[in-house]
């Protein structure tokens, strides 16, 4: 697998989740973001920062990109949201346009 | 036909059939792979990522403590999708 | 998050923090403020996306929606002005390039503006209706340097001067050519139009009028299409190069109105050099030319055609009524060939193969081939000179294509009865001396005529064959039944002919030489004992034979001659000289027939067995006749006055065509008794339309003979008029 075919996601807490750019295309905002003409920071890192997003939920989301691409090449499973976790989640959601 | 289907299968890996998020300390590599794969295969997709040759590697598989053997296959060893595999490396190796 | 999995909440965006500073949005704007400057800047590089877009989308969040869109709207403009500012001052060529970068410039950073806000895109926008982020950058653009007074008149003169300066043949620079014209059409098919597209037209036509009218002063027709064509081709070539597709309709028709609409006349007509200067010397790729510009003219073609049509009308009259060519059937008819084959080929190389060309090209032919009566004849006459003579040693398959091509010409005869009735003639004379070339090359223009026009016609034609096919085997059994003592007689062979499969002669019957008619007798003889119930007359008019003669110094040739011929050699057996009142007295053959005999017999130079007193070249009543005792040939076999069709004289053609009028009445008769008997009452008028209709496939009957028939059928009781309106006709059953 070749590094730039990857981008790493941070935490508020430092976490990181590094994972393919493909999965992460499936957050709009993550898609802008790696594809806007502009050389912005994170084009040229590779990584970004989400200081209101906090590890567990951000790795649910990651989680959540690769269910995503599992279901739409027509692999049908749930995804699994612990109920406590639906609030923050569905927020971060909004804000990664997913 | 379904011997076709199979060969099939085994030339070609499915990539988006399953996912493992394999962590160490703080960071989380989520990769994507086929349950005929073997753990090699993963380690040698883990080394450009982390810049340790596979030979360094050491895989556990969390939920039972087990560690992976290089030369079975993820279906083998019951490594299923979204599966957490920690990552060791190897002592005396300079990270 | 996708749809599928949470179609059971409802989800209100979670306020990430409560806000309570009261400086926030004006803090939070002057950070996205700086950083769309930084934009323009080409200092994006230090931005974080992710710090901007959350700020963005808090402030959205955060009900300062307002706040970031009117910002975004003062500060892009702020931009734009200064932008404005600096194309302004490019220097001449380098006015296009300052603007063409600047434009790639506010695109890109357009598109990193709208992905940042993408948040305000995605929620405020659509619910206050407010312009999208993307669009409301290509607004601003359009009205502040586009719009802007000191751009906008300078851009569209630039734009048309680089055109201006193409078509002269200067290279200009394509590729920002394009880009600027691409500009205008992002800001929208008005802008494109009403700031390009519409003055661009109006110059074009300008130039194009200007230049087409040097044009017609100065060139010829040939190569003023040439030129046309070359600027129809550049005009496309500029379309798909810089500008929008749907342009190229617009600017082919202004050079299309400019460069030939307003000269096609003048173009078709030029001396020297128009259409039919093009026509008679074959310039195919001149033709081809004038086709494919004019057809993208309305009208454009039928001019073309009209002109072509008269032409060929003309041509064809000529042709068919010089005095000069109506000596010479073939020539006659190869010449119209020729001249069907030329307009064919100008078809179908230069006016792809136009259906509406053909219909004119064939209905001009019709209206000239049937200018001449005599062209039936001809017609016949050639096809009888090809399978004669003409086709020895040429393929089937040319034999079929020649006559194909006659097939042709014999389509356009109105008076196809004519045709039959000569060609009946012809085939007897070919047949029963075995003059023909091939039987299956005969058979095979039989199926064409029939096919052309059904079994009726052709059914006679076909006895005729069947005659021949019979004969042989009677001859077969003639000589069989004779025996061995066959070779004291002469040789005869006979072909009995079906009254009314042949052509009618006149039946008298010469006077046969003593020395055949005893096997003639025979011949009679035996038919009638097999054949019971029949008539057998000689028709000596008809026949030939060769017979054997030997001359002064002991010189022994055998003479291939007519019957009639033979009649009068055979009375030289028994006498050196004979007057031509003896010989008619003899032989008893009809005057003209005698006349020609004689002539073909002492007046053709080298075959002449006989001598004349005196030596004319015409037979007269009162000549005298001797054995030519010095007759000399290098060949043993000698032919004499082959009975080969030629055209009729005059009496005999009046007399054929009395033979055509005389068959058309049975058939027109029988034309008007199968329409009235469907339609029981018809007007006059009526039933000379209908029996015109069921004919014309033969002949066109004239409406005179029609009223004539009508009133022989009433004289006969087949119908009666009505009597209240005379003009009324009933059937009567």
């Amino acid at each position: 697998m070749r590094k730039e075919d990857t981008v790493k996601l941070i935490s508020a807490e430092g976490f990181e989740f590094v994972i393919d750019k493909k999965a992460a295309m499936v957050s709009q905002t993550i898609r802008n973001m790696l594809t806007s003409p502009g050389s912005f920071a994170e084009t040229q890192h590779g990584e970004v920062t989400f200081p209101e997003i906090s590890t567990v939920i951000l790795e649910k989301i990651c989680q959540y990109f690769y269910w995503s691409l599992q279901y739409a090449s027509g692999k049908e499973t749930e995804f699994h949201i612990e109920p406590e976790l639906t609030l923050e989640l569905m927020m971060a959601a909004n804000y990664l346009h997913t | 036909m379904r011997r076709e289907k199979k060969r099939f299968r085994e030339n070609y890996p499915n990539m988006s059939a399953m996912y493992i998020r394999v962590k160490r300390s703080k960071t989380t590599y989520f990769l994507q792979c086929d349950p005929t794969e073997t753990i090699l295969d993963i380690k040698q997709k883990l080394h450009p990522l982390i810049d340790q040759p596979a030979n360094d590697q050491r895989l556990t598989l969390v939920e039972t403590g087990e560690v992976l053997d290089d030369s079975k296959t993820l279906a083998d060893q019951k490594v299923e999708n979204d599966a957490v595999v920690a990552l060791t490396l190897r002592k005396g190796c300079v990270l | 998050m996708s749809a599928q999995k949470k179609r059971n909440f409802q989800i209100e965006a979670f306020k990430h923090r409560v806000v309570v500073d009261p400086k926030y949005a004006e803090k939070t704007w002057k950070i996205l403020d700086h950083a769309i400057h930084e934009i323009y800047n080409h200092n994006a590089s230090g931005l974080s996306f992710e710090e901007l877009y959350r700020n963005a989308y808090n402030m959205v969040l955060h009900k300062f929606g307002e706040k970031l869109y009117s910002g975004l709207v003062s500060t892009m403009t702020s931009h734009l002005k200064e932008i404005a500012e600096s194309i302004e001052a490019a220097q001449g060529d380098l006015f296009l390039e300052e603007l063409n970068r600047k434009w790639a410039d506010h695109n890109k950073a357009l598109q990193m503006i709208r992905d940042i806000l993408m948040y305000m895109d995605r929620t405020f926008i659509p619910s206050t209706r407010k312009t999208p982020v993307h669009e409301l950058g290509l607004n601003l653009w359009r009205d502040n340097i586009i719009h802007s007074s000191n751009i906008r008149s300078r851009l569209h003169d630039t734009l048309l001067e680089l055109v201006q300066r193409e078509r002269t043949g200067e290279v200009i620079d394509r590729g920002l050519m394009r880009n600027v014209i691409k500009m205008l059409m992002d800001l929208g098919s008005s802008v494109y139009q009403e700031d390009f597209e519409k003055p661009f037209l109006e110059v074009s036509a300008d130039f194009y009028r200007g230049e087409s009218q040097q044009f017609i002063e100065s060139c010829d027709c040939g190569d003023f299409l040439k030129k046309a064509e070359r600027r129809l081709n550049e005009e496309i070539e500029r379309v798909t190069h810089y500008l929008d597709a749907k342009s190229e309709a617009k600017i082919t028709n202004v050079v299309e109105t400019e460069m030939i609409k307003c000269h096609m006349q003048t173009l078709v007509h030029m001396d020297n050099s128009g259409l039919v200067n093009m026509i008679v010397d074959d310039k195919y790729e001149d033709l081809g030319r004038m086709y494919s510009l004019f057809r993208r003219v309305h009208n454009g073609l039928s001019i073309i055609r009209d002109v072509m049509t008269s032409h060929i009308r003309d041509t064809g009259k000529q042709l068919v009524t010089d005095p000069e060519r109506l000596k010479d059937p073939v020539d006659f008819v190869q010449r119209l060939l020729d001249e069907k084959d030329k307009h064919d080929k100008i078809i179908s190389l230069a006016f792809s193969n136009d259906k509406t060309f053909q219909n004119a090209l064939n209905s001009s032919f019709e209206y000239f081939i049937n200018l001449n009566p005599r062209s039936p004849e001809y017609i016949s006459l050639f096809v009888d000179d090809k399978l004669r003579k003409g086709l020895k040693g040429v393929s089937e398959e040319d034999v079929e294509m020649v006559l194909d091509k006659v097939m042709m010409l014999f389509r356009y005869l109105q008076e196809k009865d004519v045709f039959e009735k000569y060609y009946k003639q012809h085939l007897a004379k070919r047949l029963l001396p075995g003059k023909t070339v091939s039987d299956d090359v005969e058979r095979s223009l039989i199926v064409k005529l029939k096919t052309e026009c059904g079994y009726q016609f052709t059914s006679k034609l076909e006895g005729m064959f069947t005659d021949m096919k019979t004969s042989q085997d009677t001859m077969k059994g003639f000589y069989a039944s004779l025996g061995p003592d066959v070779t004291d007689h002469p040789q005869l062979t006979v072909q009995v002919l079906t009254t009314g499969s042949w052509p009618s002669q006149s039946s008298a019957t010469c006077n046969l030489p003593s020395e055949i008619l005893g096997i003639c007798e025979k011949f009679r003889t035996y038919y009638l004992g097999t054949h019971t119930g029949r008539r057998l007359s000689w028709q000596t008019n008809m026949g030939y034979a060769d017979i054997k003669a030997t001359f002064g110094k002991g010189q022994r040739h055998e003479l291939n001659v007519s019957t009639y011929q033979m009649c009068i050699l055979m009375l030289f057996n028994s006498a050196d000289r004979l007057s031509y009142r003896e010989i008619e007295q003899a032989t008893e053959i009809p005057v003209l027939d005698l006349k020609r005999s004689l002539q073909s017999l002492a007046c053709a130079k080298g075959r002449n067995v006989l001598g004349k007193e005196p030596m004319t070249k015409e037979v007269g009543e009162d000549d005298s006749f001797f054995f030519n005792d010095k007759f000399s040939c290098k060949l043993y076999k000698v032919k004499i006055g082959t009975v080969v069709a030629q055209k009729e004289s005059e009496p005999e053609k009046l007399e054929t065509r009395q033979r055509v009028e005389e068959d058309r009445k049975p058939q027109i008769e029988a034309a008007i008794v199968r329409i009235m008997k469907s339609r029981r009452v018809l007007d006059h008028n009526n039933i000379v339309t209908e029996v015109t209709k069921q004919l014309q496939s033969r002949f066109l009957p004239n409406p005179v003979l029609i009223k004539k028939r009508i009133e022989s059928l009433i004289e006969r009781e087949f119908l009666e008029r009505d009597k209240v309106d005379r003009k009324l006709y009933r059937y009567l059953a």
